[in-house]
């Protein structure tokens, strides 16, 4: 029989953050380091979505973030993701020790993205 | 009118002159397909008509293409069987209405104290206990909890409401003061409706609202709402 080999391991963290409105505006762009660039012509944004696809090199891994506004579940207040999956494909641990040390590691990584894309400004919304 | 239709009419007409009784239905089916044709569900019934009117005049070889033809015809999607999900046992219909609004509440879990949150779930377990359900009402909706969420994390009230449901799953609440007593009933998009009963000179006072939820505070505003929320 043998066993089968693992073709992919990764894990996925969704985070959703609930930032205040002040008057109609979300400067969203105080709160969070990944969002849409656009020219100031077209005026504010409602609402948008972005993919960046990265390498994460040291532990072989494939990082692809995502951001977007979504629906805020609570009043007055505007919401947006910072959706992370960070998997791996090629030589896979196939070992119970080597998979939890790269979940691991990848958990570490996942924090480290997480604070990258959060300004000082957003993680003082989460000790309110 | 595209050439297909009108084609497939001429034909139908053509073996209608042939006084063949089999060719006859086949011609009402044809006619048929035309008059439905811009219906799904009519050309799947034309479809099958066409099956049984066809089946004297025929070869197998034609009858084999119209099998296959048939086959290709895709067959309803899950979603639209909700007659399956009706029958689905009490039990099971009242664990997924409960567990689905916990996943909600998870979701703006940050906003809310540990304990409340664990009150909530035993109140929607006690609701929702299976022992004592009316088999003719309805589960908690999802959109009328979604409701209550809103106004719960915005007013934040220190006293608990009392939690019941409307025949049709909408969550009520309700805070009682001796004889006062307000009712919230949360509807569906983000709606409410709310009643209050006051004694004053032991005679009853009674107001009533319906707003959205973004409004329900500044509609409680007149009618004290400290003395209902306050611990």
């Amino acid at each position: 029989m043998g066993f089968q080999t693992l073709g992919r391991l990764g894990v996925r963290y969704i985070n959703r953050i609930d930032i205040p409105l002040s008057g109609h505006v979300v400067e969203h762009e105080t709160f969070l380091n990944v969002y849409a660039k656009l020219p100031d012509i077209l005026g504010p944004v409602q609402a948008y979505a972005v993919q960046a696809v990265l390498r994460i090199e040291d532990i072989g891994c494939k990082l692809t973030l995502n951001s977007a506004v979504v629906p805020a579940p609570i009043l007055d207040h505007a919401s947006f993701i910072i959706d992370q999956d960070i998997a791996k494909e090629v030589d896979l641990p196939q070992s119970d020790n080597d998979i939890y040390e790269l979940l691991n590691e990848i958990r570490v990584r996942k924090n480290n993205v997480f604070e990258a894309c959060i300004s000082d400004r957003a993680r003082e919304l989460f000790h309110r | 009118m595209s050439d297909k239709p009108i084609q497939l009419h001429s034909s139908s007409t053509a073996l209608t002159i042939a006084a063949h009784s089999a060719l006859k239905a086949n011609a009402i089916s044809n006619a048929l397909y035309l008059a439905f044709k811009g219906s799904t569900l009519g050309e799947a019934r034309v479809f099958s008509m066409q099956s049984m009117s066809n089946a004297a005049a025929f070869s197998e070889g034609a009858r084999l293409i119209e099998r296959r033809i048939n086959e290709l015809v895709n067959p309803p999607s899950p979603a639209s069987l909700t007659s399956f999900l009706a029958e689905r046992p009490l039990e099971e219909r009242l664990f997924d209405a409960t567990a689905s609004v916990k996943i909600l509440t998870s979701q703006v879990a940050m906003h809310l104290e540990r304990e409340w949150r664990d009150k909530l779930f035993r109140q929607l377990d006690s609701l929702h206990d299976p022992a004592e359900w009316e088999p003719e009402d309805e589960p908690i909706q999802q959109a009328s909890f979604e409701t209550f969420l809103k106004a719960i994390v915005q007013i934040k009230p220190p006293r608990r409401p009392g939690l019941g449901l409307s025949h049709g799953g909408h969550l009520i609440a309700a805070w009682t003061k001796g004889r006062d007593r307000l009712t919230i009933e949360f509807l569906s998009k983000n709606r409410v409706r709310w009643v209050i009963a006051r004694y004053r000179d032991d005679e009853p006072e009674h107001f009533a609202g319906q707003t959205t939820v973004s409004r329900l505070a500044d509609g409680l505003a007149p009618y004290d709402p400290g003395y209902w929320f306050s611990a």
